[in-house]
């Protein structure tokens, strides 16, 4: 007889856990704007390691969930692209962080296994 | 997409990852207190040498500090992080740094002795000290 699948019960706080923040790459671009109080899109680049467009494909979804606000402007005749964590986006990252806390200490608290 | 598509990141390897990248930013926007820092000493010097040079050198080095503040914005508008408690740092301490080299201005054309003493250092290092606090609040550990 196999293992039974898991069952959801959606109990566990990992069900709370944002999913448009819990990724990877988007977890870095959140993190690193909610130390800043603004990074310019280069920096964030370099910082999570990615390409230009896959920055820009999730900026996008952040951007259009409220999480990030783009600035656009210019450095001389260079323009530079500025990225702010809103309001939302900062309350929405407090919570994942309180559920990841959560999480964290829950298995910490968990019993070691049992070893006959 | 759900959290479970994610699970190759585990509750605790996101915790380190954003402990990771919170402490890279912090570290690259300390640059504000490194300027903190180079302002306060040029402004300590200049106001040393003005204070103890001869009037005609005097007069040649009051463009000086608007050199300075030139300077502090085109180095502040290269950088690509600003920290998050900028607003809250910044502002006081402009403000602070502000008001000490005014009190220290008329504070040294009023009741000072002219020239080199260990008054002129005082005085010069309370002008500064907002920047020094600045400084000290960007960069301590």
């Amino acid at each position: 007889m196999g293992l039974a699948p898991p069952v959801n019960t959606g109990n566990h706080p990992r069900h709370r856990l944002d999913e448009l923040i819990h990724a990877p790459v988007r977890l870095s671009i959140i993190s690193a704007l909610a130390a800043a109080d603004r990074a310019d899109f280069r920096f964030l680049r370099e910082l999570v390691d990615v390409s230009d467009s896959l920055l820009s494909k999730h900026m996008t979804l952040l951007e259009d969930a409220g999480y990030v606000k783009v600035i656009k402007g210019y450095h001389g005749k260079r323009p530079r692209t500025w990225l702010t964590l809103t309001d939302t986006g900062r309350t929405a990252f407090d919570a994942y962080l309180a559920t990841l806390q959560e999480i964290v200490g829950t298995t910490a608290r968990q019993p070691p296994p049992h070893v006959p | 997409m759900s959290a479970e598509q994610n699970s190759s990141m585990t509750p605790q390897d996101a915790a380190a990852q954003i402990d990771n990248t919170g402490h890279q930013v912090r570290r690259r926007a300390r640059w504000q207190g490194w300027l903190f820092l180079a302002v306060a000493v040029a402004d300590f010097g200049f106001y040393i040498a003005i204070g103890s040079a001869s009037q005609a050198v005097s007069r040649a080095l009051i463009p000086l500090p608007i050199l300075l503040v030139v300077a502090i914005f085109l180095v502040a508008s290269r950088q690509l992080v600003v920290g998050r408690d900028a607003g809250p740092i910044n502002k006081p301490v402009v403000a602070a740094g502000l008001a000490a080299s005014i009190a220290g201005l008329v504070l040294y054309q009023t009741v000072m002795p002219q020239g080199f003493t260990g008054w002129l250092v005082l005085l010069a290092a309370f002008m500064v000290t907002p920047f020094l606090a600045g400084a000290w609040a960007w960069l301590r550990p």
